[in-house]
């Protein structure tokens, strides 16, 4: 009587360790497969043909500590990827993406970090603009439909955070993936055309390769998601949160 | 009251529209006065996405709805895309480079001069193809995978072994 039990038991221990190695085996296989999803950028979380999701909220996260004023990675990426230029001309120069330094003449506390259109929940330009153009898309990207701006400016004056910028010129060879034109506003994208490829936005992309790795991307709607956990975590910011416009914009130790 | 309707009708109307339709039959049938647009064609491919009367009255509503699916809700389908007709639709030059569609002469605008309607989308669009996307310049890691890819380094590794392999 005693045997059976005891060889009952070394088999349950061996089938245990044989679930335990095949278990290993599959982990490796879809660790294996997760490499090949990040070596080709093709694999997508959204299809083509379906439209972007209300169940995701797209944000950014800024590290301040991180960002150091000599760096401009961010503000490079960002012209070359969308195919805009500055003329030095402050009043009339795009807008997408600017360094700002900023010192507390207190503690002499100084910080540099990049500003772009904070992506805001309740957008203010989407509030004043006459013809609906300027829109808040489902995934909460705040962009301007082109087609129906009628280059007013009311929502340049109604950004707090001055991300908006009108083009004077008429302008050729632009990026395919973001069209610009003569007598319409434009800003920062959150570079929708890459995000709807299941691809970071460009100043992220380039903060992490040739930056300082101070900015990070995802859906603060997802729990799961790396900067949902930063944003749990630790304290940050949004600029000027007494408007209540709550921006998809976050910025740590500012 | 009805015979007065019925005179109205039979003395001005009926030959004010006999007139019209005279004259308007007139014209179709005369020369025009502006040569019919020779339209050249793309040579690398045959088939347009649609057949080409189809394409001649509506490419402008695929177009709009089209344009409205990717801009308001980020449909990214390559089925009527403005690119699309561009990237076929701009004719090489003899040094390689790609003329403009809206040059005087080539597809977009001999058409659209001949039927006097302003053509407004390359304001802001692209008139000609462009190179495929610097993909090699950004790490391209796909966002829903962030959280796996905390060692980024070993994605570009791979992605550089990859690009020497080939």
């Amino acid at each position: 009587m005693t045997g059976l039990p005891h060889a009952k038991h070394h088999i349950d221990k061996t089938r245990r360790q044989f679930l335990k190695q095949a278990g290993i085996g599959v982990s490796t296989i879809v660790l294996g497969s997760g490499v090949t999803l990040l070596a080709y950028p093709e694999a997508s979380a959204r299809s083509p043909d379906q439209p972007a999701s209300s169940s995701i909220r797209w944000g950014l996260l800024i590290d301040v500590n991180k960002c150091t004023k000599e760096c401009t990675a961010c503000v490079s990426a960002c012209s070359a990827e969308n195919g805009w230029k500055l003329d030095g001309d402050a009043r009339v120069d795009a807008q997408w993406i600017r360094k700002l330094e900023v010192k507390n003449p207190e503690t002499g506390y100084q910080a540099s970090f990049p500003v772009m259109c904070q992506h805001c929940e309740k957008p203010a330009c989407v509030d004043v603009c006459p013809t609906g153009a300027s829109f808040k898309r489902a995934d909460g990207i705040v962009l301007v439909d082109k087609h129906t701006c009628i280059g007013c400016r009311y929502c340049m004056i109604a950004c707090p955070y001055q991300a908006r910028s009108f083009i004077h010129q008429p302008l050729s060879n632009q990026k395919s993936h973001a069209p610009r034109g003569k007598g319409t506003v434009e800003s920062c994208t959150l570079c929708v055309h890459r995000v709807d490829r299941d691809q970071q936005p460009a100043c992220v992309a380039s903060c992490e390769k040739d930056g300082k790795g101070a900015l990070m991307f995802g859906d603060l709607n997802d729990g799961e998601s790396e900067i949902s956990k930063r944003v749990a975590k630790f304290a940050t910011r949004q600029i000027r949160e007494d408007l209540g416009l709550d921006p998809g914009v976050r910025y740590q130790n500012l | 009251m009805t015979s007065r309707i019925a005179s109205l009708t039979r003395f001005t109307i009926l030959p004010v529209l006999m007139v019209m339709i005279t004259l308007v039959s007139g014209i179709a049938h005369s020369e025009s006065r502006v040569p019919e647009p020779v339209i050249e064609l793309p040579t690398e491919s045959e088939q347009c996405i649609r057949p080409k009367e189809f394409m001649r009255r509506n490419h402008m509503n695929l177009l709009k709805h089209k344009r409205d699916a990717t801009m308001r809700q980020g449909i990214r389908t390559e089925d009527a895309s403005l690119q699309g007709c561009v990237d076929c639709h701009a004719i090489r030059a003899a040094d390689g480079s790609a003329i403009p569609v809206n040059a005087p002469g080539q597809f977009c605008s001999t058409c659209h001069e001949y039927a006097a309607v302003k053509l407004d989308c390359f304001e802001c669009h692209r008139t000609t193809p462009e190179q495929v996307m610097n993909s090699t310049r950004l790490p391209d890691t796909p966002v829903h995978d962030r959280h796996l890819a905390a060692n980024d380094a070993k994605v570009i590794n791979l992605q550089n072994y990859l690009n020497e392999a080939q």
